[in-house]
Parts: structure tokens; sequence; C-alpha cells
């Protein structure tokens, strides 16, 4: 079996971050980047696969500028066989561009299954895997809350949640993409002997500068929210505003 | 954006087992408001194994003309299928824009959709305006940190549009004495995506629906073990519950009946309280109906603080310690 798991990194992001002067992107500096949390889970599904199926190789890939290749690292560090970095310089990419550029890459590649997060936590489109399922002409499903294996008959038993809390059960032939939930596992961390491995190991590098610039990304501009902040901010001290708060829900009669 | 064809736009009403989701016709109200009060070129698609019926009750209470879809394996939502239907219609009439509800299988419809034949395609738009270099879609990112504004410049578009982002209003509607109703046909091609079943996923009753109040913990509350000093807040109220944004049952902290939000329960409490949630647009849609929403968040800027009516900017692990001595003391 050979899986491949599309890995983005994101900005960490805990306060307000600041956009840059040409409001395509915000300022980078100061600010850490990590894995995406739904490509965790991806990462941990097609690791638990590899760990039932013997034989199975594990790839990791992401586009993206050379930062990146961080995420990569630490896929090596939990467990993955090989690494793809397709270096982009040009940032953010479009979700079609990077479709286009992990779609080239995977069609010479025969993998059975390739996993995705079902969204990335900065853009936020759920748009990524099933374009790149569309480009490889194989079936998709999305959100994955469980991930089922027939190895023998080549088929993928997949439940996938929508929305309501309804649970839908699908059948895939392989190869096919499937893009996965958060919660459907329990991610692990590296483990030493996974990081000594991975010291060993390097990511293949592959140039994505042969997508023209361009390509099918609109029109765009980044702005903050307008502050419609329309409810009353209690203010003081953290004293005074536990006062306060517990005076509104009292006149409202809630409080016990 | 042009186009020569009979319809300009095509909204997909969706269904399951055959019932159509009335939510998906505030369609019709975004694209009335792409084409500044008109839905004349509009055609409305429903799929589903047995949907006439149902789709000649819709023209005749909306006024569209519809494309009705029938195929068995349209019973359940199946984007596959979907995207096959897509390419039907966008051969047969060449709109300007595809629009359909943002869900997660809408998503991937129209992503394989576009990248397929070449169109622009944008999810999540919760807000529409014309500025002076053309029409202006607008999105969140960063869980509502910050917005896309996205100038349209493609001929074609396929997007989605948040629930809830524009309202459909009684006039609105857009009553013609005659509807068109048309099949519409799919080939019976063999595909690798086959949908079995639907359930409700299990453990999902939950005191949630019934209570008057309920506090409900984001990831921002660090640990578990501070879910204790949340439980300690549910016990001030009458009749409360405890509810959580997704992280908390995915970290396994809270079981999924507890989760609020459109994978999870939609909720309209007396109060709701959020403890550590940032506010993103999921967790949102299932509790800004809430009467009243308290919501604390040491970030200032916490999308959060959109929807609440008070606001308290404090670290919850100071705040709400304080919050509870202070109400036990009175209490006294
Ligand atoms: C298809 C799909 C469906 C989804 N369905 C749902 C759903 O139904 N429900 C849902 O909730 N989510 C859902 N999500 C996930 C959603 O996008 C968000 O990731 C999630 O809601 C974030 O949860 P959170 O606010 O608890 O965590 P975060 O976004 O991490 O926010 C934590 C917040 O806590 C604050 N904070 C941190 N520390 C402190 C402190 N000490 N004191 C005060 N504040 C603090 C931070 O400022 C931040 O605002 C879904 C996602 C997808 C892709």
């Amino acid at each position: 079996m050979k899986i491949l798991v599309c890995i983005k990194q994101v900005p960490d992001i805990e306060s307000n971050p600041e956009i840059r002067c040409d409001s395509l992107w915000i300022k980078e500096d100061n600010i850490a980047f990590r894995m995406n949390r739904y490509d965790e889970y991806a990462l941990e599904e097609a690791l638990l696969i590899k760990e039932t199926i013997p034989g199975t190789t594990l790839d990791v890939i992401t586009a993206g500028p050379e930062r990146a290749s961080s995420v990569l690292i630490k896929g090596l560090e939990k467990g993955a066989d090989n690494a793809v970095m397709i270096i982009c310089e040009r940032y953010p990419l479009s979700s079609y561009e990077t479709a286009l550029l992990i779609s080239n890459y995977a069609s010479d590649n025969n993998y059975d299954i390739i996993f995705a997060g079902v969204m990335s936590e900065d853009a936020m489109q759920c748009t990524t895997g099933p374009m790149i399922a569309s480009l490889l002409s194989i079936p998709c499903v999305v959100s994955s809350v469980k991930t089922s294996v027939d190895y023998e008959e080549k088929i993928i038993t997949v439940e996938s949640e929508l929305e309501g809390g309804i649970i839908e059960t699908v059948t895939l032939s392989i190869p096919c993409l499937i893009t996965v939930q958060t919660g459907i596992n329990q991610p692990r961390y590296p483990s030493l002997s996974g990081k000594m491995r991975a010291k060993g190991l390097k990511p293949s590098v592959i140039d994505g500068e042969y997508l023209k610039s361009g390509f099918n990304k609109s029109d765009y501009k980044l702005g903050y929210p307008d502050s419609n902040v329309n409810g009353v901010t209690i203010t003081g001290t953290s004293e005074e505003k536990a006062v306060k708060l517990l005076e509104i829900l009292h006149e409202r009669g809630l409080l016990l | 954006m042009n186009s020569s064809g009979r319809y300009k736009a095509i909204a997909v009403i969706d269904t399951i087992e055959d019932k159509i989701l009335h939510q998906s016709l505030e369609l019709t109200a975004f694209i009335n408001q792409i084409y500044q009060g008109s839905t004349s070129g509009l055609l409305l698609v429903v799929t589903g194994r047995n949907i006439i019926e149902e789709c000649r009750i819709l023209a005749d209470k909306s006024g569209f003309d519809i494309a009705a879809v029938e195929h068995n394996g349209f019973y359940y939502p199946n984007p596959d299928l979907l995207v096959k239907t897509l390419n039907v219609l966008h051969e047969k009439y060449r709109p300007e824009i595809f629009c359909l509800t943002n869900t997660i299988r809408n998503c991937s419809a129209v992503s394989a959709f576009s990248a397929e034949c070449g169109l622009q395609c944008i999810t999540g738009i919760e807000l529409v305006s014309e500025t002076d270099n053309g029409l202006m879609l607008q999105r969140n990112i960063f869980n509502g940190k910050l917005k896309e504004k996205i100038i349209v410049s493609a001929q074609q578009l396929a997007v989605t549009v948040n629930p809830g982002a524009f309202q459909l209003k009684q006039d609105d509607a857009h009553i013609k004495s005659e509807t068109f109703i048309e099949k519409v046909e799919i080939d019976e091609e063999v595909s690798g995506y086959k949908p079995v079943s639907i359930s409700e996923s299990s453990d999902m009753e939950s005191s949630l629906e019934d209570a008057d109040v309920i506090i409900a913990a984001g990831r921002g509350i660090g640990k578990p073990e501070n879910l204790q000093m949340v439980r300690d807040v549910v016990r001030i109220f009458n009749n409360a519950a405890i509810g959580a944004s997704r992280p908390v049952c995915d970290n396994r902290w809270l079981p999924y009946r507890h989760q609020v939000g459109v994978t999870g329960k939609t909720v309209s409490p007396k109060l709701y309280m959020a403890i550590g949630i940032s506010g993103s647009q999921q967790h949102i849609a299932g509790m800004k109906n809430s009467q009243c929403i308290v919501a604390v968040n040491m970030d200032a800027h916490a999308a959060i603080f959109s929807v609440a009516d008070y606001i308290v900017i404090e670290d919850v692990n100071v705040f709400i310690p304080v919050f509870l001595k202070i109400y036990h003391e009175r209490k006294r």
C-alpha cells in the first residue's frame, strides 16, 4: 500500500495578525508556524494504517515556501518514510495552484490513498483535497471521522460527517482521496527514536516555480473585520467585572 | 461576468432522503443581491431519487424554474453525482454563477467541478458588495480574525454561501405565473464513490436542548482539569448544562454530545456563556440565536465578541475563579 499525506504549514496565531502592506498576506515577523491541525489528524490516520498493513509506505508532501519544510520534518519524525517539498516562494498559493502542484507529483507515483485535512486553519476553504482528487480523476470523500481499509478487496469504508451530527457511510474504490476531520484519532507526538531516524532523512525538493504566477488566482485583498461589536464590554478589575456580570445575570433571574 | 444562455445563475437546493432543506432557498436572496434585485435568470436545481413532486410544490410556492435531477444515488447527499450534474448544466447553459449552500459536501462538489471546468471557486461567502472595481465577495479567514475580499474578475464562478448570511425576505419571492420544470438525466456511469447509509451519530443525547443556560468551554480553558471550574459555573444557575466547542470534544475532554455548532447541536438557551471560545463561524452557527450571550476571552479581537451581548476580556483562569468566589460570598 502506498499512501501520500498532504500537509500545510500554517501561522500559529494567538492574537491579531497584522496585514502586509500589499494586503495579500500577513506580516510574518514574530510569527511561529506549525502543522495545520486537520493535517495532523490526516497524518495520524495514515500512520495507523501503516501500522496495520505491512509493507505500507507513507510519504508526506507540502507546497509552499522553504520554511514549510518544518512540517515535513515533523511528519518524518512521526514515522513517514519519505518527504516531498514543492518549493514556491510566491505565497500564498491558491488552493487550485496547490492542487495542481500536488496532483502533478502524485500522478506519476501511483498512490493507493491520498489523505488531506478537511480544511486549512488559515484559508478555511475546504477545497484543496477535492481539487487534487478531481485533477487525478479519483474518487474523494470529505470529512472522514472513521476510515476502514479492506486492502484485499481494495475497498475503503469511510464514515463521513455531515452538518447536524449526521454520519454518512460511503465506500470508495482504491485509489482515492480522503479528507480527515479532527477527533478521528489522537495524533501522536514524535518519539525519540523517530526524531533520531528523521535526522538521517531529507525531503526531496521539487521546484514549483514552473506554475505560471497568478494562475487562476483571483484579485483579492485581506482586511480586518469591521468592529461590529454591538455588545456591552464589561470593564474594571477582574473583581469589578465579576460583580457587574453577576448583577446582570441576577437581574435576568438566571442565577440560583 | 457574462453569459449568453437562458439562465445566468444556477442555485443548488439541498435535499436529503428526498426532502428539500429549506435553508438553501436563502441562495435566492444571495442571487437577488448579486443581480441587484433581480432573480429572473435563476434556475434552481433539486436532486433526489423521486423528487419531481417536491419540485412542483417548490415551483408553485417560489415561482422559480427548476431543474429536477432524479437518480438513485441522490437519495443521500452525493457530491460525486453533483459534480456530474453541474457539468451537464454548465454545458447546457453556461451560467455566470453556480451557487450552493456552504456545507462540507457542497465545498467538495464545487471544488471538484471548478477544477475540472476551470471556473473560479470561492467557498464560504458571507457578504456581497458592489465596488468601483466590480463585484466584491467577502469570506472569513483565520477563524474570523481577518476577511478576504475578492473582486470577481472571472467569467464564471462556482461558489458556496454561508447559511444565514443572506436572509430570505418575503418580497424576494419572484412570482411567475408559469414555472418550468425540466428533468435532467445523469449518466449511469460506474463511480468509485458509493454512499451506503446515513445515521445520526450515536451518543447525541444530551441535556443541551432542554437547558435554560449553557456554559460552554473552548480550547482556551487550556486543560481538561479546568473543566471543573466550568462545571462549578454550571452549578450556580437554574437548569444549566455544559456545552463545548469541537476541539474540547476532539481532545476527549467531553463527549461529542456536548458539542455546539454546525456539526454538533444548535441551541438557543436563555443564556449562553462562552468560556475560552474563539467564535469560529462553525461554532457561532450553533449558538447565535441564544437570547443572551456572554463571552469570556482574553483576546480583545476574538470573533465571538461580534455576537456577544456582554463581553469580558479576561484570562479565564483568573476570571472564572474570581467570579465564582464573589458569587459564593454574596450568596452567604
Ligand atoms: C467542517 C467543519 C465543521 C466544524 N464544526 C464545528 C462545530 O460544530 N463546533 C465547533 O465548535 N467547531 C467546529 N469546527 C471547528 C472550528 O472551525 C474551530 O476550529 C473551533 O470552533 C475552535 O474552537 P475553540 O474556539 O474552542 O478553539 P480556538 O479557536 O483555539 O480558540 C480558543 C480561544 O480561547 C482563547 N483563550 C486561550 N487561552 C485563554 C485564556 N487563558 N483565557 C481566555 N481566553 C483564552 C483564545 O483567545 C481563543 O480565542 C468545525 C470545523 C470544520 C472544518
